[in-house]
Parts: structure tokens; C-alpha cells; sequence
């Protein structure tokens, strides 16, 4: 839940905050204004919504905004009144599926010839088709619309014109009807706590095309395209970083969840690690209400369901709730879509996350995974968040063009330092790579971010230890107009440059070193920045070379050994391996009489004992060889390394 | 030349005439699944991808689970895991993905350890190395489901979906009494996938996956697209498919459907034959209160459950489903001439042993049958409209129904959805085999 009270703001989606779960006590009669804004979808594409706005209720003075679509809450057998303003540059109208309407000319429908009422005389009435299931408010006009008394329930609150595409167009809000307030939901269904889950959807070409004057059955291209919606809503709002979770009180809650689906597709919502009974739908209480459980709920489209769900004892925690359609991407961008996170339990621990003004660079932080409600990206700066104690949170920096992140700090509540995310980058596989914290008490994360005016790399630069076979992060830093990169490696002076990746974007690459690279010694990794056009920009090598992960055979390597057999001799053999990985199954130890005879086993080992003592057998040989090869479980060589030089063996 | 059919059908005739003799034994058929130690299960599974075989004769890539050091390897659908009622389950999980992935259990209370947080579960990292371990106690029997809550929208697609059934104490049930017994079960997994989205990743074109505009033209079920479907379990050809699902019952028995949605659409799965009684939905009993019960054609069920024929199957939901075969009020004896059996009804008016309706013993079949040579058979026709007979085919004819048994499609109701990329018969189909009383069901 958000603790800082932010502006709203009119174009965009990203920012969040959410009172669903606290509903605003409206009264019996409200003015509403159907108007047109815009809403900016995560990853950038701005999209026409229609929408209601209520002027008088600052959460909701404007269509589409932070809130998403207003909830009007009221109780069983009051009056609705809604005073509808159209801004909108068509005829439009408000339709409750499920209320009894009272006005006299109430649900008399309008025709396309602007007439209302009986369909009229032959034959010019065949002409003419229902626009609007009611009486209309004019373009620019107003209009005035009332039900009651009204039954308990949840309900859609939704344009009676030209549905088709004004409901598509984002025409809809929330009706709830308490049958007691704010404790009973039916007759008999009591509860404690209260979340609103209203689905959508938003086919952009449709919105596109309705915003162009270009949608009809003279444009043909909107009726082949079908409908194809892209970004999925959960109120008003697709899942991005900065969705902060909805407070949904305590374990010992019984919270009714009330489901609407003003989309146009079926939605199943699940609700993960708990089971549900539903009570109701379309407002209509269920039969044996309670005695059957689900985690799932069928939510056709104009459909509302609700459920009541208890948290298990002593729960203190996330549970998601996101539709198993799958509609969890914002434009196939994952994570995404119809996702929304409850929050049960006391939000008592303040995350701030800072861009460090003292970096010379900069960039945002947003937080991936569970929870959400941190994202430093959107146009509110978004860098606070209470969460539950416990929960751990993972932050990923983004570099601005130019910038790349190149450290974290964290700081407890006392406003020392912690250790949290202080990465050895000779150690640490992804020493630039996300910041974890746990929420043990409030916290205070700041990211460094530091320009690069030249291609410069990052890591590994020297001295690192790289495991074969694992991941390693390549990081590295270049000015704004360097788009791609071209990552290489090399194994020192005279040996060539191979490619691990091109057309790489961003600051950092994941790179799996292959595991049956053999034992060159050192390495170098290489970055070659190009602008947009494919020009060469710059190129950085590691200023040292890193070191993979490696064996070396320490004796016998040294020119000059001479190895007599007689009596028992034995020699140490001995190897140094920097191994970090644990995937080495077995080592075999071999020897040979000279460069190209057959290997003879000397013997396995299971464990990296770093010696042998070696039992001289009778040979004879002024050329003799020792291998130390390094097994996995299938018996792939991982790493093997050879006397540097030839021995002598002698009775 | 000596016709071995002919001398075969000669044979289930003398028998089909024996029927009153014979005893059925309803053996339990079963689902193939993996399962652990007694009260503590671990399942090992490692995220790999493959290739499966679909029915328009292509090969397509793959996500999936596999059993780590099973005989299978990762597998479309993921292992179906099977526990009993009050187990403590342990899956531990290892990605050879290019990705993060995880495993969510809807319905269960998991734990999640290791690996990294991610935003549904904790996921295991793309390193081969890193095992992120669930567990949960199977505190309710039931049919449940299991699938990647990483990047959902796009790795179900790609097939990261399982089953897991939950096994009460009492045997030969599915929810701990009378009201759900069965004689049979079988397991409806039930999936589609968009073959571009497959080939887009196959080619590393994954800027260009927008699971938003996905197209399904390929329908599964436990994995197969029809006429597979009707394989062998572990046929050698279908490697990473190990399921099959032919149902068959005999006539009385109570045949157990686990029905799982497990794709991302809706599916209208149709049972021909007769309806079914829905007994249960995400592992809960349909009952409205502890021991209700009514009713059925065979047997007592819970006293919510509902009599359909056409079971809507919503994706991450499961069901299961009752469905029994008597031929009751067909208006014509099942097993022919009534001179070649008896018919002696119990209380309910059905044969101790056949479950013939006695009320129809002996009644003529009501149309006059073409003959031999004015009809095309089928595959699957015996050459005879009754149960365990056989008649004469032409030479070729038949041959897909050994014990001269009654079939029914099910399928998907959503005729779309019985094709293989544009090509009939296939996809989300098979077919119950109603077998004569003699017939023992494995």
C-alpha cells in the first residue's frame, strides 16, 4: 500500500494508486462526465480511452485516471441518481445490467434516426436500427439517469449506446449495492474486508481507429482485423512495475472479492494458494452459498461474480490473483496484463528507493517480481512503498542512455549500511546484477549509476574468477549513441578473438562459458560498441586478464624431473584447480611414455584432493607425460591440464 | 485361405451367447504418472525442452518438465504426480531453459524455497545448477494442476503444464466415499498451442513472441492430438508424448474423468453416449454438506452434482466427472436376440451381471439393417449393431474393435477443435469404447 500521497495524473497508467478495497462512500446522486483521454501503456504506446469521470470525487475527477474506473458503493433499497455529462463527440448513455431504472423514459430505446421510443410506421421503421438501449445524452449534452430500489449485489455500470464500441472504448465503472454497509454483502454473506476486481481489455487498433474517425463498415480494415486486445486491465490499470499491491487486510479477515468483467473476452481469475466460495452472481446469490470451494472463477464477458475468501492462520503475505486465460502480458511484454497482488497483512515497512545524485550517471530502478509498487521510470517518481515485514524484494536497474549501473547500497533504518547487495565483482557471477533485500525494517536502497563517454568495460576487468559451465555477466558501460554491442573472448596474445554474442543491446549479457573450454590459462573478454547505423563507435578489452576457472598441474611440470622406479619410489603429483562450480563428478590422473602413446590410468579420484601420491611404475622413457583431466557425472571432460614439460622415467 | 477374422468373430459370437455365464471383472484402469515415497513424495523435475510430434505430421518445439532421471526425460504434458491424501509433497525443480522458470500448484498452500523471488512463486534461475524447492501437504484429494507461474502466457503455451492427483485413503475413490466411486478413471488434460509462437522461439526470434495475438490451431489431449490419442501408452514413436487416453468401461461401471484445462482457452468437452454427473470442480467436492449424496443411474453421488453432457472447461480449473453406459431405454436389447441370453433385473431393473435394462430384454432393434454390401464400415464397426456380437464384414473392413464393443467420440465440442492444423479428424479427440461384459478392462 502506498504511503505517500502522490499526484495524479491524466496520462498515464503506469502510476498507481489504489483505494480499491477503501470505497469512496458516493452519495445517492452523482455527476459523472463521459469524456475522451489518453492513457500511456507500459512500454509507451498511448492509447484513446473513453471513460467516466466524477468531478466531485478528487480520486476519480478524471476518466481513466490513477484510480481507474469509479466504484460507487451504496446500500440495498436506495436510489441511484447519476448526472451524466457527455463530452464525448457522440451520443452516449448509462445502462446498469441488473437495476431496476425509474426515470419514465427509462430503457425506451433510440434509434439510429435519433428517434425514440416504438419502432413506428411502415416501412420507413425497417430502416432504422437501435443505437441505444435508453433515452441519450446528446453530444455535448447531458442527461439524467436513476435506479432504485436498488438490490444487493455487484454490478456494471456501463454505456447503453452503441455498447459494441463504447463499453470496448472504456465506458464502464462499478456498482455496489451492501445489503448492510460495508459488513454485509447478501442476506447472510458477511464480511470484513473488501477488494474490487473489474477486468478489461484494450484492443489498441480498435481505439486507434474509433479515435481516427475510421472505424465503420466503410473501413473495412477494422472489421478484418477482428478484435485482437493487447493490453489486459485489472481497474483501469495493466500490471507493471510500479502496481503497488491492494490491502486486503488481515489473516483473520473474511474479505468478499467481487469480480466484474467489462472486457470482451472470458477471464479466469485465480486466486493462488486459497480457495474461494462464491456467493453470488450477476448479483444474484448462489445456492448453498459457501459449501462449495474453487480457486478459479468463470468470468464471462458483462459477467460479475463475487467470492469470499479467508486468508489460512496467521497468513502474512502476497497472494496473486491474475487470469489464468493468460491475458499476463502488456503487448506480449511479460511480466504483465491482469495481474494484482493482496496484501494481507500490515504494510508496516517503508522501501525508498534513490537514484544516487552523486553518480555521474543516471537511470531508473524498478522492482521485478512480487510485490510490485516500484518503478523510479514513470512520470510520478514512484520510490516508496510499505510492505509486509519479510518481504523479500528484488530491484533492477536500468542505465539511461549513457549511464550504466555500477553499484548498490542499502541502508537500515538507523540509516547505517548493510551488507545487502555488496557484490565482490572477483567473486560474484553478476557483481552489476539486481539487488535483493529483505524487508526486516524499513529500508533505504540506493543505486549509483555512472556515464560513460566512452565504451568502457565494466567486467570482467581483472582478476575475476569465472566458473566454467555457469553464467557470468558481462557489464560494461558506452555513451548514448552506442546501441549495439558485439561481445568476444580471447585466451591472451596470439590467440584469436571469438565471438560470444553480436547484436547485443542494453549493459549487461548473461554469458555461459562453455564447459568443455580447455585450459588456456587466462582470458579476455572484449566489447566493440556500433551506433544505429552500424558504425563502429568504440571498443574496450579487459584491462587484465580475468581468470577462468581453471586447473593447473604443478608437479611434475618443470623441465628436468627425472623419476626412478626402484624400491617403491613414489611422487606427488600435484595440481592447483580455482574450481567454483560443483559439477566435477570425477578426476582421472593419466600418464604417458611419450606425446602421442596411449594414456595409462593411474587413477580416479572423487574428490579435488589437489595431490596423489603416485606409485612409480616401471618404465622407460626420457619423454614421459602426467594429465589431469576433471570429469563431469556423464563423463565429459570439464577441464584437464598436462606436464608443461616431458619427464624422465628410469627402474 | 483360412479367414482369421471370420473364425475370430465366429468365436466372440459363441461367446457373446455365453454372456449370462461369464462374470465381469472391473479392473481398475488406470493413470500413468509418476509417484514417490509413502507419505513423503519428492518429485525431481528438471525444465528442458523438446520436440513433440503433432498429428498434421510436424515436429514442434517444446517446453516441458521431466521426471530427472526417469526413464521418459522432459515430457508434453510435465509427469502427471501422483500422492495420496495428507502427503507432504516436495518438487524440487533444476531449468536447462534459456529463461527463469517456476511451478505453481492452484488449490495447494506451497511453500517456495530457493532459486530467486519471482512474481507468482520463487523461480529457478536458467543455470542447470540452482533447484528452487515446493512443498505442500495434499491436505485435499482431488484432481489439481500444476504449471510455470513465470511468464505464464508464454511457457504454458510452450507446454510447462502437468497434472497432480491426490489419492483419498479409501480406494477406488476419488473423494473418500461411495459418492465417488469408480471402477475406472482416466485423466483429460486438455490443451492447444500456436505453432508460430513454438517456431518463433525455436528460431530465437523471441522479439517477435506477442502471446497477446496467439492463434491456436493445434488441440491436445494429456499432450496427443487425435487420432494419437489412441496410441499406446509410451508409444516409441512419441517419445516426449508418453500419454494416451482411451477410455473404455463396461456397462454399469462408473467411469472417473479428471478433466483439467490446461491451455489458455475455454473448451466445451462433449461426452457422447450418455451425460455425465459432475461431481467435483478444482478438487473440491460438489456436495452441501458432508455425506449428501442422491442418485445416480448407477450408484449414489453428491447432492450437488450436476447431470450434463457438454463439460465447459475453463483453463486452470479442473473437474471431475461420473459417467456410467447401460443402454437404459434405448428401446432394444443391446445384446441382440433375447433367445441368447437372460435377463434378470435387481432392484433397479438392470442384469446382475450384464447391467442390461430388462425392461428392454428381447425387443427387436428398431430399423431394418442394410446389407453388407449397400454400407462403407467404418473402422471400428464391428458389423454388428450389438454389444459383443460380430457380423460378417468384406474383407478389410473393420478391425479397430476387437471385442465388437459400442464407440463414442469425445471430443471438443468446439468443432474447430477436432482438426490438425486445418486437417480432419484430430486434435482434442479419442474415444470411449463401451465393451462388452466379458471384457476385462486393465
Amino acid at each position: 500500500m502506498k504511503k505517500n500521497v502522490r499526484k495524479r495524473i491524466f496520462t498515464t497508467l503506469l502510476a498507481v494508486t489504489l483505494s480499491w478495497g477503501i470505497m469512496v462512500p458516493f452519495a445517492a446522486a452523482v455527476d459523472m462526465v463521459a469524456e475522451s483521454t489518453t492513457v500511456t501503456m507500459p512500454g509507451g504506446e498511448v492509447v484513446t480511452m473513453w471513460g467516466y469521470a466524477v468531478p466531485a470525487e478528487p480520486a476519480y475527477d478524471t476518466a481513466f485516471g490513477p484510480n481507474g474506473p469509479p466504484v460507487i458503493k451504496l446500500t440495498a433499497g436506495a436510489t441511484l441518481t447519476i448526472n451524466l455529462t457527455n463530452n464525448l463527440a457522440e451520443e452516449t448513455s448509462i445502462v446498469i445490467p441488473g437495476q431496476q431504472a425509474t426515470e419514465t423514459n427509462a430503457m425506451v430505446p433510440t434509434w439510429t434516426d435519433g428517434t425514440t421510443g416504438n419502432r413506428g410506421v411502415l416501412p420507413a421503421n425497417l430502416l432504422k436500427r437501435v443505437r441505444s438501449f435508453t433515452h441519450e445524452a446528446a453530444a455535448a449534452g447531458s442527461d439524467t439517469y436513476s435506479w432504485g430500489p436498488l438490490k444487493a449485489g455487484t454490478y456494471l455500470i456501463q454505456s447503453g449506446t452503441h455498447p459494441a464500441v463504447q463499453v470496448q472504448m472504456g465506458l464502464y465503472a462499478v456498482l455496489i449495492v451492501d445489503e448492510v454497509a460495508d459488513a454485509e454483502a447478501y442476506p447472510g454473506i458477511a464480511y470484513s474486508n473488501e477488494v474490487t476486481l473489474l477486468f478489461s481489455e484494450i484492443d489498441p487498433y480498435l481505439h486507434a481507429a474509433v479515435a481516427g474517425g475510421t472505424y465503420g463498415s466503410t473501413y473495412v480494415n477494422t472489421m478484418q482485423e477482428g478484435y485482437r486486445p493487447r493490453y489486459f486491465l485489472i481497474n483501469g490499470q495493466p500490471y507493471s512495475a510500479d502496481r503497488s499491491p491492494i490491502a486486503a487486510g488481515v489473516d483473520t479477515d473474511t474479505t468478499i472479492l467481487r469480480f466484474l468483467n467489462a472486457g470482451l473476452r472470458d477471464r479466469e481469475p485465480i486466486v493462488q494458494g486459497g480457495v474461494m466460495s462464491v456467493v453470488a452472481e450477476d448479483g444474484n446469490p448462489t445456492p448453498f452459498a459457501g459449501a462449495v470451494q474453487q480457486y478459479s472463477i468463470d468470468l464471462a464477458p458483462g459477467k460479475t461474480m463475487d467470492a469470499t475468501f479467508s486468508p489460512l492462520a496467521a497468513f502474512n503475505g502476497y497472494v496473486p490473483v491474475y487470469d489464468r486465460r493468460l491475458g499476463l502480458s502488456n503487448d506480449g511484454a511479460s511480466p504483465g496484463g491482469m495481474v494484482a497482488m493482496l496484501e494481507i497483512g500490515p504494510a508496516t515497512h517503508t522501501l525508498d528507493v534513490v537514484v544516487d545524485p552523486l553518480g555521474t550517471g543516471t537511470g531508473n530502478i524498478r522492482m521485478v517480481g512480487a510485490p510490485g509498487g516500484i518503478d523510479t521510470a514513470t512520470l510520478i517518481p514512484d520510490s516508496t512503498e510499505d510492505l509486509l515485514a519479510g518481504t523479500e524484494v528484488t530491484l533492477h536497474g536500468t542505465g539511461a542512455p549513457g549511464s550504466t549501473l555500477t553499484g548498490w547500497t542499502v541502508l537500515d533504518s538507523g540509516g547505517l549500511p548493510t551488507l545487502e547487495c555488496q557484490k565482490d565483482p572477483l567473486t560474484d557471477p553478476d557483481p552489476y546484477g539486481d539487488c535483493v533485500v529483505v524487508m526486516d525494517q524499513n529500508k533505504t536502497v540506493t543505486a549509483t549509476f555512472t556515464s560513460y563517454p566512452a565504451v568502457t568495460l565494466i567486467g570482467p576487468n581483472g582478476g575475476e574468477t569465472i566458473a566454467g559451465g555457469s553464467g557470468y555477466t558481462i557489464a560494461w558501460g558506452a555513451p548514448a549513441d552506442a546501441v549495439t554491442f558485439t561481445l568476444g573472448y580471447s585466451f591472451g596474445a596470439g590467440s584469436p578473438w571469438k565471438t560470444i554474442a553480436t547484436g547485443v543491446t542494453g549493459d549487461r549479457y548473461v554469458w555461459v562459458i562453455p564447459e568443455t573450454v580447455p585450459n588456456h590459462g587466462d582470458l579476455y573478454v572484449a566489447v566493440i560498441g556500433y551506433d544505429a547505423t552500424g558504425a563502429l563507435v568504440g571498443k574496450d578489452t579487459s584491462d587484465v586478464a580475468a581468470q577462468r576457472n581453471s586447473i593447473a598441474l604443478t608437479t611434475p611440470s618443470a623441465s628436468g624431473i627425472v623419476l626412478s622406479a626402484s624400491g617403491d619410489v613414489t611422487y606427488d603429483i600435484t595440481w592447483a584447480s580455482s574450481m567454483v562450480s560443483g559439477t566435477v563428478a570425477n578426476i582421472g590422473i593419466w600418464y604417458q611414455t611419450a606425446p602421442g602413446m596411449g594414456w595409462k590410468l593411474i587413477t580416479v579420484l572423487a574428490n579435488d584432493t589437489g595431490s596423489y601420491t603416485w606409485t612409480i611404475p616401471v618404465e622407460t622413457t626420457t619423454e614421459a607425460l602426467v594429465g589431469v583431466i576433471f570429469y563431469d557425472a556423464l563423463g565429459e571432460v570439464l577441464y584437464l591440464d598436462v606436464s608443461d614439460n616431458v619427464f624422465e622415467m628410469a627402474p | 485361405m483360412y479367414n482369421f477374422r471370420n473364425g475370430y468373430r465366429k468365436w466372440v459370437v459363441l461367446l457373446a451367447a455365453l454372456l449370462p455365464l461369464v462374470f465381469s471383472t472391473t479392473a481398475q484402469a488406470v493413470i500413468e504418472g509418476i509417484s514417490g515415497a509413502a507419505g513423503t513424495p519428492v518429485f525431481n523435475l528438471r525444465a528442458k525442452s523438446g520436440h513433440i510430434s503433432t498429428g498434421d505430421g510436424s515436429s514442434v518445439l517444446f517446453w516441458g518438465y521431466g521426471d530427472d532421471g526417469g526413464p521418459i526425460g522432459v515430457q508434453y504434458p510435465g509427469p502427471t504426480m501422483m500422492v495420496n491424501e495428507g502427503d507432504l509433497v516436495t518438487v524440487n525443480l533444476v531449468n536447462e531453459l534459456s529463461e527463469a522458470t517456476s511451478i505453481v500448484f492452484p488449490g495447494q498452500e506451497v511453500t517456495a524455497s530457493g532459486g530467486v523471488p519471482g512474481l507468482l512463486t520463487r523461480e529457478a534461475p536458467p543455470d542447470r545448477l540452482t533447484t528452487v524447492t515446493y512443498t505442500f501437504t495434499a491436505n485435499q484429494p482431488g484432481t489439481f494442476t500444476y504449471y510455470s507461474g513465470t511468464r505464464p502466457d508464454l511457457q504454458v503455451e510452450m507446454g510447462m503444464v502437468g497434472a497432480l492427483i491426490v489419492y483419498p485413503a479409501t480406494a477406488n475413490t476419488a473423494y473418500g466415499d461411495a459418492r465417488s466411486a469408480y471402477d475406472y478413471e482416466y485423466l483429460f488434460l486438455l490443451t492447444e498451442m500456436d505453432p508460430l509462437i513454438h517456431d518463433q522461439v525455436e528460431f530465437g526470434q523471441m522479439s517477435s513472441v506477442n502471446t497477446a495475438t496467439a492463434k491456436p490451431v493445434l488441440w491436445f489431449i494429456n499432450g496427443r492430438n487425435g487420432p494419437d490419442t489412441l496410441g499406446n501408452v509410451g508409444d516409441p514413436t512419441l517419445p516426449t508424448q508418453p500419454y494416451n487416453i482411451i477410455p473404455r468401461l463396461n456397462p454399469g461401471g462408473r467411469l472417473l474423468s479428471r478433466v483439467i484445462g490446461a491451455g489458455r482457452d475455454l473448451h466445451p468437452f462433449h461426452f457422447h453416449g450418455n451425460n455425465f454427473d459432475l461431481i467435483a470442480r478444482d478438487g473440491r467436492f460438489l456436495e452441501s454438506a458432508p455425506a449428501a449424496q442422491k442418485n445416480g443411474e448407477v450408484g449414489i453421488l453428491p447432492d450437488l452434482a450436476v447431470s450434463d453432457f457438454t463439460l465447459t472447461v475453463a483453463p486452470g480449473a479442473t473437474y471431475d466427472t461420473i459417467f456410467t453406459w447401460t443402454g437404459k431405454d434405448l428401446g432394444w436389447d443391446i445384446y441382440g436376440d433375447g433367445a441368447t441370453h437372460t435377463c434378470t433385473p435387481d432392484i433397479n431393473g438392470f442384469d446382475f451381471t450384464t447391467y442390461e435394462w430388462c425392461d428392454d430384454h428381447n425387443k427387436p432393434f428398431p430399423v431394418t439393417l442394410p446389407s453388407t454390401g449397400d454400407i462403407t464400415p467404418g473402422a471400428m464397426y464391428s458389423g454388428s449393431p450389438f454389444l459383443g456380437a460380430a457380423g460378417f464384414l468384406p474383407p478389410g473392413e473393420g478391425g479397430n474393435n476387437p471385442n465388437s464393443g459400442f464407440f463414442y467420440m469425445w471430443h471438443s465440442h468446439n468443432e474447430r477443435e477436432i482438426i490438425n492444423f486445418d486437417i480432419f479428424p484430430g486434435g482434442m479427440l479419442t474415444f470411449l469404447i463401451v465393451e462388452p461384459p466379458n471384457v476385462v478392462i486393465p
